[in-house]
């Protein structure tokens, strides 16, 4: 696609790093203030930097870095808000598109519905209307927008009454990870039966055919996951179907895919039941059963847990004598990093379960442990199961299901 | 005929493993009134992500509102993902990721005509396929109420207002009523005499809103019949090696979940060879009904013979796909030489030779796994080859004959189809719409906006005779809607009764067997079964009548 640039718009580069044209009267004023602020900021950190907590031979510096750090350790995510001035995800140049003439499912009922309407379907509707996109937003959804209304310079397409949706979700998709035709496989690290330290998207390929091929069926963004193979398979990230330039993007790269460049939620795979056994289990190796299962998942909890709890000691312990006198660094280890994430509430966790014993043990370790599971997949038995799900931790997960292909 | 304890929640399961043995259909229904939130996903490579909305549909249809169906590929998935306030919804402030559909989203074969993400829009030139514009779903509540499955030798069914079965004029006048006994259907019309009678005599009455009469359906190409759960092997026949030549009759095993799921679908009859899940396939395939109990039923095996299978993939090849090429070539040209006197005396009867032999005298068609285009190729100049040597061995004694091939597969065929229209060599895809998954597929056709039609569509311009064959077990529930896509997307190249003979006529022709008594077989639909939604409520067949009420 060729792409014009507008002056005036923010670009790609400077949503990251806003925007910084200003008047420049006072400018030579605010600068010289500016270097000085910047080189008295340098000038005390090398000196922080350099002095050393006397006993224990630690940096001053980075034990108060630390400190600071302490609080996004135990921050939990809210979801990000809609409404903004622009969509971080937007590349200037892409022009406002007025689609006019579209037969519009919103995906909410009409204002004012009640709640039990609602759930039975009363005032959903399909409605004609226009859908007018702009900064990587839907700005304006009615019917007939106005003129003035409209930003200069946009394009208009006619969906001559056609029906009109948000682009479709698929929450459970190894896209990207294996090879095309099946040439190449880097779904699943099986390595080792608990690797929450793993992230999808490291074996995530942004040219993979498919992604264009899934998003000519309506699909516009997809959960990563890794697969099925271990009980704790790793992070999963959720991305956009769209890759380089022909798909309006500036560049083409795993991050330049992800769905919130905040990277608000993680996401993390883990599996029950079959699989892990079929690939680990033998005699004398685990899990073998599913009771090494759940000793598996157990087990890497306790120990996610007691990383998390050392951390959280170490905070305490800086709040009281002050992070500079501390004797050690806070702990870190990569290993159960993500693990502890989950803990503490930051992880979206989907876990692949279909029997009634892989969910019921799967909600008991929710509770041992205290974390949330948004969504079980697959989940062929849950619909005998409802009030099982519903004890688990935090909230009652969802059913990710096939229609008809129980696989 | 299946006990009638199998009905409602676990009448529609399927079964890739022993975990998923007791899955069903009406899952999402059950678990949305339990308060619980279903959405649906690909699992990609699982299902293809492409086709995910449509898993959305089938939810609809088995019962899930409308309204959550689709906010179970949109906005409970994107709210699940933490991501409710910017994605899944047309609503100001949200992201600008938009579909334009060229039908209802939760239609059979509903397609995008542009997408939007981040407000770019993602396709150059798209593909829009020529389809009348339709109004959105009116979703109907009727799906929602469970049906209870029974067996009656007397019914009547009215409100009929098709007969996708007649040759000619399929559309009633007035909609008309069908009285069955003993699955015969012993009258249609208004049939006045005939339902005083028969209200007299207790006839069971089903009430539709807009009745379909249609064939039944036949799953070809599948291991229906020969397992049960794919990834058990306890549950399978067991497949082929090389040193084998089996017939599918002799390790049939009936009265499965598989088969009853497959028959409550109207999938009443099956071709099957042995093989072990996949289209890839060695030995003699039988026909039968998947309704029946054992093979020793009446009826039960309507052909025992039906074709002589053969893989040519990648995964079965052996050692090499040349090799295993000239193999057959080999085999087939040993079987157009006449035995010497000695040699027909000890004739191994039910040898892979001896069914060769009724292959090159064109008693028995040879089926062949195949989807890479080369191989077919290959395979059109092993028929050059064999065809030859059939008109110099055989046929100046005996009638004309040529070797009669069918490519089951076929992901790849539309690459040769001009050829293989006049090597007069038909095509039964399975599945339907593949997508890429081997390297052997790789040139798969992902259909509109893409690509213009896929591989069905090629195939018909070029006058090959086609049928849709499934892959994997799990399709043999979804063969109507499959025809319906391939009717829906096929601008027109199909009439609805073409459509359906994809899964049911074609087979026997492009199979050169005879239907068994295809009238006495039928199903009755209340909808359009080639569309959304459409619900089977009677199915006739082998004296037996099935309703759901």
């Amino acid at each position: 696609m060729e792409k014009t640039y507008l002056d005036d718009l923010p670009s790609y580069d400077s949503v990251v790093r806003q925007w910084s044209k200003k008047r420049r009267s006072r400018r030579l004023i605010r600068v010289t203030v500016i270097v000085s602020i910047l080189f008295a900021a340098y000038y005390f950190t090398q000196i922080s930097k350099y002095s050393i907590n006397s006993s224990k031979g630690l940096s001053v510096s980075k034990l108060q870095e630390q400190h600071a750090s302490c609080q996004s350790l135990r921050h939990v995510p809210v979801d990000p808000s809609g409404p903004r001035l622009f969509n971080k995800r937007w590349v200037n140049g892409t022009k406002p598109i007025l689609i006019k003439n579209a037969t519009v499912w919103t995906g909410e009922p009409s204002p004012g519905t009640s709640e039990e309407d609602a759930r039975r379907g009363i005032g959903y509707n399909w409605a004609t209307s226009d859908v007018l996109l702009n900064y990587g937003l839907i700005v304006k959804v009615a019917p007939n927008i106005n003129a003035t209304d409209l930003p200069e310079d946009y394009e208009t397409y006619d969906a001559k009454g056609r029906q009109l949706t948000a682009g479709i979700v698929d929450m459970h998709s190894h896209a990207g990870l294996e090879g095309f035709g099946g040439l190449g496989d880097d779904t699943n690290e099986l390595s080792g039966d608990i690797t929450p330290y793993v992230k999808s998207l490291d074996g995530f390929n942004p040219i993979h055919p498919e992604i264009q091929s899934i998003k000519s069926g309506g699909v516009t963004t997809s959960l990563i996951l890794p697969g099925s193979g271990n009980n704790m398979g790793g992070e999963a990230f959720v991305v956009k179907m769209a890759s380089g330039k022909s798909n309006g993007r500036a560049e083409i790269s795993q991050e330049d895919m992800l769905a919130d460049p905040d990277k608000t939620w993680r996401y993390m795979k883990m599996a029950c039941g079959e699989n892990p056994k079929r690939v680990y289990g033998r005699t004398g190796r685990g899990p073998y059963s599913r009771l090494g299962e759940a000793w598996e998942f157990r087990h890497a909890l306790e120990q996610a847990k007691k990383f998390v709890e050392s951390q959280d000691n170490w905070c305490r312990a800086a709040n009281r004598v002050g992070a500079e006198n501390m004797g050690e660094y806070l702990p870190s280890d990569l290993r159960w990093e993500s693990l502890g994430a989950v803990l503490r509430g930051q992880v979206r966790v989907n876990t692949h379960c279909y029997t009634i014993p892989d969910l019921e043990s799967y909600v008991r370790h929710t509770n041992e442990f205290k974390f949330r599971v948004w969504a079980f997949h697959h989940a062929h038995q849950t619909y005998l199961v409802p009030e099982i799900l519903k004890r688990a931790y935090g909230g009652t997960p969802a059913a990710a299901l096939f229609a008809d292909n129980s696989k | 005929m299946t006990s009638t304890l199998a009905s409602n929640l676990t009448s529609s399961q399927v079964y890739y493993k022993v975990e998923a043995y007791t899955a069903s259909e009406k899952a999402g229904k059950i678990l949305y009134e339990n308060g619980i939130t279903p959405v649906y996903v690909s699992d990609n490579p699982v299902l293809n992500s492409q086709h995910v909305v449509f898993e959305a549909a089938k939810a609809y249809a088995n019962g899930l509102p409308y309204h959550v169906a689709l906010a179970g590929v949109t906005s409970a998935s994107a709210e699940l993902l933490g991501l409710g306030e910017r994605v899944g919804k047309i609503k100001e402030g949200f992201d600008a990721d938009v579909v334009v559909w060229d039908s209802d989203p939760l239609s059979i074969a509903a397609t995008p005509v542009q997408v939007w993400i981040d407000g770019a829009p993602q396709f150059e030139n798209p593909v829009e396929l020529k389809k009348p514009q339709t109004q959105p779903i009116k979703p109907d509540l009727n799906l929602q109420r469970e049906l209870t499955r029974m067996e009656r030798a007397k019914v009547i069914f009215t409100n009929i207002t098709r007969d996708l079965r007649a040759e000619n004029n399929d559309m009633f006048s007035e909609s008309v009523n069908v009285i069955v006994t003993n699955s015969e259907i012993t009258c249609i019309g208004t049939c006045k005499d005939e339902m005083v009678a028969a209200t007299n005599d207790n006839f069971t009455i089903v009430e539709l809103q807009n009745g379909y009469l249609t064939p039944s359906f036949t799953a070809f190409g599948s291991s229906l019949g020969l397992l049960e759960i794919d990834a058990e092997k306890a549950t399978h026949d067991g497949g082929f090696n090389d040193a084998s030549f089996p017939r599918a009759v002799d390790g049939l095993a009936l009265d499965g979940k598989q088969l009853a799921t497959a028959f409550e679908h109207g999938t009443i009859k099956a071709i099957s060879a042995p093989s072990t899940g996949t289209i890839e396939a060695k030995g003699v395939s039988v026909g039968f009904l998947t309704g029946s109990l054992s093979t020793l039923d009446i009826g039960a095996i309507w052909l025992e013979e039906v074709a002589v299978h053969y893989p040519l993939t990648q995964r079965t090849k052996s050692p090499s796909i040349s090799s295993s090429v000239g193999i057959l070539r080999g085999k087939l040209l040993a079987a157009t030489k006449p035995k010497k006197k000695d040699e027909k005396k000890n004739e191994e009867l039910y040898s892979e030779d001896y069914y060769l032999r009724l292959v090159v005298s064109g008693k028995l068609p040879l089926v062949i796994s195949v989807h890479k285009a080369d191989t077919i190729a290959a395979i059109i100049r092993m028929k050059v080859t064999i065809d030859k040597a059939i008109a110099k061995e055989i046929t100046p004694s005996k009638k004309p004959t040529k070797l009669q091939i069918v490519i089951l597969g076929g992901a790849e065929s539309y690459l040769v189809a001009k050829e293989l229209a006049a090597a007069n060599i038909s095509v039964v895809l399975a599945p339907l719409l593949p997508n890429s998954q081997t390297w052997d597929e790789r040139r798969s056709l992902p259909g509109a906006p893409l690509s213009n039609g896929t591989a069905i569509d090629v195939l018909l311009d070029a006058g090959v005779l086609v049928g849709i064959g499934v892959n994997e077990i799990w399709e043999t529930r979804g063969l109507h809607t499959m025809a319906g896509w391939a009717w829906r997307n096929g601008e027109g190249r199909l009439t609805e009764k073409q459509a359906l003979a994809l899964v049911g006529s074609n087979i026997y022709q492009i199979l050169d067997i005879k239907e068994s008594s295809s009238l006495s077989e039928w199903l009755i639909w209340d909808g359009n079964p080639l569309e959304i939604g459409a619900r089977l409520r009677g199915i006739g067949s082998n004296g037996n009548t099935v309703i759901w009420i």
